[in-house]
């Protein structure tokens, strides 16, 4: 269930695994790895960035400025998962691998974005970054 | 401070990744090895091979053999006395190496030998006898007048005592059927069929070795006109050793006991049934090409695959085999190119080339226990499922016709040959006709890719 | 509720109310009464001093408005013109903290009708002012002759003005008088306006309640001195020589005539450097002194007796510093005084300095962004108020406290040069390491952040002020821990 997702969520942008051979260890652990840990490792950052560094140590990053600094960190991260699952897993490297990793960078961005306007809320110092909205107060 | 709590937050976050990256792998690997919907079983093998025999996979270690040397007039030229500073001849030299492995050799548990002849009502008579005295028997020669055996009688004799003894049976003949009978001549293979009937009966497996060798003496064709007999010197005329048991006794005879075969080999109900194979999907020597994975990611050996061929890209991929059980000359390369056949159930599929393992392939563990490698293309599936075969049919071989003849007359016009030796070898054939079509027969399963 | 009403007479009460709105502005609370009611009695219409204390009222009056009514925090006290507190809007008097002379530009002698009298009353007139009180035009104040005062101001008392003022006077409501003793008006109008209101047989309404209202006066002494003009300058000017002696004779008076006052404080100084001699308009505009401030503190001192404490026998009161310095901080105030006051003017102090050096760079912020603040500081009339009323040239607190520095004895409880956060206090400073930063910009940014979560309001300018009331007192008590 959850592999036949996140198979769908990067094939439906990458077209079947290359090299082919390597489909269901892409299908059946890569994918879902990189999705699930895209997801965990994206909330942990935003959960760090605006309940760690702004709410209970109130470090003053709270400037869009260094919000899009933990976006692209999360983003480097997001690009070097793909490329260490796909090494972890024995699987010949290909163009399809970058392709992967940079779709996954481009997942990482919409996500952290996501996560940011559902969990900003409870943010003390940075509830307005990067926008305010959807927020009203 | 400022500067220090990003730092710490940006190494809290990579000691997190590098955590959960550990973890999630081998937590999902561990998962889906135990997935039902993934790892897809066999099918077609589980439900009709099932009852293989065990017995197959392993060769036993150690076999009991019995030797039957024949013993008649008509085999004493191949055994000519040895003289000081004369080789002797193929046969005895042979011969001699045989019932020294038979005898002395780390494979051979129980072993007995035996000279087969005839008494005086015609009958076969097995006398058995020590190593010592077979081993005269050959370097010094036949003393005794033995008139030729009737061959069905003589395998017949010699196959129920072994199935008594529980041994393999080794039979040197020059196999040239000397019947009291003349219209034994019509039904002879109907005779040998009938005489091996037991044989096939207990599941047990013909191998037919036949070999040269030079001939001192007086020459007994079957055929007896014009001449009844002729003094030979150092002519080539054929012998045969026959093997018969259980198939993997007869293995280890003809592979390790007897090592360096003849190339005439015919072989009789053999077949395997659980031949070890994998479709390589992942292998650094055998990449595959076009749309093809293994069915189950951890699958080992894989035996189903999905795949898609594509109109400008075909499928290719190679399936491993273990085919370190058969005859030598069935591992043969150039054997398998001419007889191995890859057939498709639900889609087009072809050969591409077969090669045996080699030093470099064989470095790769998991390659390492195949000895084959057959490289198949799929150019179009018919079906969403089926089967891909790699099979090697009984073949008749070829040099049985070239050895045979209608007569022997004049072995020295026409050496080499044996008195209506397709007939013989077509009673065999006759009797394992019904088994299976095959010597092995693997099937890859196969999925259409989604 | 009760009200209190400040009469501030002369140059001196406008500049005593001018620090008592300071200290308003801070927070400092103000007890017994919801409403302060600043009357500004000076015939001088151009007098500097007035001008600035007026519109600095005006501003004050703007920002709380803007902020609505609370029960604490800067600027919560209401200050309140007279005419406003009618409630019906029916006054017929102008809406101004000044009272209104209506234009006496006339000199004493035509005011008096010097010329319309017989001569028996001339030769009265004649013996009681000097020549140069009949001849001087009154617009400019009395020139410290209480004797011109005490005729002119005799007449206010039946302006539509007074009788506004005593028929809105409601029982519960107190008065206080700020003036100087050794002025024109003040000296005049103080025991003037007193006599008129205790008087039971007076004419103003709501006698009884006027009567029996609890008065207070400031009465300040001489602190400064002015210079004298340069031998054969024939110049107008006001003679501080004089204001010792003004001061005795009009302290002698008091002893036997102040009747109805429950509290007097007292309060002067020795005269340091000798100030430009103005006698009047708009150049009058001296600068603020620490007396002022001290001054207005009387203001808070009265107004925290309950009305049982000031039923009993008249007291005095008169102020004195732990030690004669010429540095005032916080630490040479009296314990009662300090807890009235510092904590407050150190909140606001930090709150101006945030809020003139660092908020412009605070747009991303979450209290910032929370409520756009970066264009409703540009464009709100409220930040505009709040913004004259902190740096204006002339009346701004900048300006304020500036001035309060440049006197002999200053006031250097806080130093308006110094940027460091950590050492704008003088008397306590925050000890700063590699781990603890004191209170700078982050650590600002941050209680603003985490005080702008509490709030509920929107408001720009309340959720603003707000914000920086609830920072203020929190790195007041965590970083400075000031007590």
């Amino acid at each position: 269930m959850i592999q036949k997702f996140f198979w769908g969520l990067y094939e439906m942008f990458l077209g079947r695994p290359i090299p082919a051979n390597f489909t269901n260890d892409y299908r059946e652990v890569v994918f879902p790895n990189t999705g699930l840990l895209l997801i965990i490792i994206t909330l942990a950052i935003v959960l760090i960035y605006y309940y760690v560094l702004n709410r209970m140590m109130s470090t003053g990053l709270y400037k869009t400025q260094h919000w899009v600094m933990f976006l692209v960190l999360n983003a480097i991260i997001a690009f070097i998962i793909p490329v260490v699952q796909v090494n972890a897993n024995g699987i010949d490297t290909h163009s399809y691998t970058f392709m992967f990793a940079f779709l996954n960078v481009i997942y990482s961005l919409v996500l952290f974005f996501l996560f940011s306007i559902l969990l900003k809320r409870g943010s003390v110092q940075a509830w307005t970054t990067p926008v305010k909205w959807p927020n009203k107060k | 401070m400022l500067p220090n709590t990003k730092f710490y937050s940006i190494h809290i976050a990579l000691i997190g990744l590098l955590l959960t990256l550990a973890g999630c792998y081998t937590k999902q690997s561990a998962e889906e090895e135990r997935d039902p919907d993934i790892a897809v079983p066999p099918q077609g093998r589980s439900s009709a091979e099932a009852p293989a025999e065990p017995t197959e996979l392993q060769e036993p270690s150690t076999v009991h053999v019995n030797v039957y040397l024949e013993i008649s007039n008509g085999m004493k030229g191949f055994m000519p006395p040895v003289v000081a500073g004369k080789a002797g001849t193929e046969f005895q030299e042979r011969m001699n190496r045989l019932v020294s492995e038979v005898q002395d050799g780390r494979y051979v548990d129980r072993k007995a030998f035996y000279l087969a002849k005839e008494d005086a009502q015609g009958k076969p008579v097995l006398d058995s006898v020590s190593y010592n005295v077979i081993k005269k028997y050959i370097a010094n020669g036949i003393r005794d007048d033995v008139r030729g055996t009737p061959l069905p009688e003589m395998l017949r004799a010699a196959l129920q005592q072994s199935l008594d003894h529980e041994a393999v049976a080794v039979i040197i003949s020059d196999f040239i059927h000397g019947p009291s009978d003349q219209g034994q001549f019509l039904s002879l293979d109907s005779d040998i069929r009938g005489a091996l009937r037991e044989a096939e009966r207990q599941g047990l497996v013909v191998a037919v070795l036949g070999d040269l060798s030079a001939f001192h003496g007086t020459y007994h064709p079957a055929v007896k006109k014009p001449e009844v007999r002729r003094i030979l010197k150092g002519e080539q005329i054929p012998f045969y050793t026959w093997v018969i048991g259980k198939q993997p006794d007869v293995q280890v005879v003809i592979n390790r006991v007897f090592r360096d075969l003849p190339q005439q080999q015919a072989y009789f109900g053999f077949a395997y049934k659980t031949t070890p194979f994998s479709a390589l999907l992942k292998s650094g020597n055998f990449k595959p090409a076009g749309i093809v994975y293994c069915s189950s990611r951890n699958a080992d050996p894989c035996t189903s695959v999905n795949l898609q061929p594509q109109p400008d890209e075909q499928v290719e991929f190679t399936v491993g085999i273990d085919l370190s059980t058969l005859p030598a000359n069935m591992q043969r390369v150039a054997y398998l190119k001419q007889h191995l056949k890859v057939m498709g159930n639900g889609c087009r599929a072809a050969m591409v080339s077969v090669i045996a393992t080699d030093e470099g392939i064989r470095a790769t563990p998991d390659l390492a226990r195949y000895t084959h490698f057959v490289r198949v293309q799929v150019t179009q599936l018919t079906a969403n499922s089926g089967s891909v075969y790699i099979q090697l049919p009984h073949v008749y071989p070829a040099w049985v016709e070239k050895w045979s003849t209608e007569n022997d007359n004049n072995p020295i016009k026409e050496p080499g040959r044996t008195y209506q030796l397709t007939k013989i070898m077509d009673g065999v054939q006759a009797l394992y006709r019904d088994q299976s079509d095959h010597i092995f027969n693997v099937s890859v399963q196969f999925n259409k890719a989604d | 509720m009760a009200k209190l009403f400040v009469f501030g007479i002369g140059g001196t009460g406008s500049r005593v109310i001018r620090s008592l709105v300071m200290l308003m502005a801070a927070g400092v609370k103000i007890q017994n009464c919801d409403k302060i009611v600043p009357i500004i009695i000076d015939p001088d219409t151009q007098n500097g001093d007035m001008n600035r204390t007026v519109e600095l009222l005006k501003t004050y009056k703007q920002i709380h408005d803007s902020l609505g009514r609370r029960d604490d925090g800067f600027f919560h006290t209401d200050i309140s013109t007279l005419s406003s507190i009618a409630g019906d809007g029916n006054a017929k008097i102008r809406d101004s903290f000044v009272y209104d002379f209506g234009g006496i530009n006339k000199p004493f002698k035509d005011h008096v009708g010097y010329n319309q009298l017989d001569i028996d009353s001339q030769s009265l007139i004649d013996l009681l002012f000097t020549p140069e009180n009949l001849n001087n035009s009154l617009d400019v104040g009395f020139r410290g002759s209480p004797n011109v005062g005490s005729v002119v101001l005799n007449e206010i008392i039946d302006s539509p003005e007074m009788r506004f003022f005593a028929s809105n006077f409601q029982a519960g409501d107190r008065i206080f008088f700020v003036s100087s003793i050794f002025g024109g008006t003040g000296a005049a109008g103080f025991p003037l306006l007193l006599k008129n209101f205790k008087d039971s047989r007076t004419g103003l309404p709501n006698a009884a309640s006027l009567n029996s209202a609890l008065t207070g006066a400031m009465v300040v002494l001489p602190y400064f001195s002015l210079e004298q003009p340069a031998a054969g300058v024939e110049a107008d000017f006001i003679d501080s020589n004089t204001f010792t002696t003004k001061a005795k004779d009009a302290l002698s008076y008091y002893q036997h005539h102040l009747n109805g006052v429950n509290a007097v404080y007292y309060m002067g100084d020795t005269p340091d450097k000798p100030m430009e001699n103005n006698p009047g308009r708009a150049s009058q505009k001296n600068d603020a002194h620490l007396v002022e401030l001290l001054s207005a503190l009387a203001i808070v001192d009265f107004m925290d007796y309950s009305d049982n404490e000031l039923g009993g026998n008249e007291v005095y009161h008169e102020f004195g510093l732990r030690e004669d310095v010429s540095h005032v901080q916080f630490s040479h105030l009296d314990t009662e005084t300090r807890d009235r006051i510092a904590t407050q003017l150190i909140r606001f102090h930090y709150f101006e300095r945030y809020f003139t050096k660092h908020l412009p760079d605070d747009a991303q912020a979450a209290y910032a962004k929370s409520v756009d603040l970066g264009s409703a500081v540009r464009n709100d009339q409220s930040f505009k108020e709040l913004s004259k009323f902190l740096t204006h040239p002339e009346f701004g607190y900048q300006a304020w406290l500036r001035e309060l520095g440049r006197k002999e004895r200053t006031f250097a409880a806080l130093d308006l040069n110094e940027t460091d956060f950590n050492r704008m206090v003088s008397d306590k400073q925050i000890e700063t390491g590699f781990l603890n930063k004191g209170i700078h910009q982050g650590a600002f940014v941050k209680e603003l952040n985490r005080a702008s979560e509490s709030i509920s309001d929107r408001e720009p300018f309340k959720a603003t002020i707000k914000a920086f009331e609830v920072a203020t007192e929190r790195l007041v008590e965590e970083k400075l821990k000031y007590s």
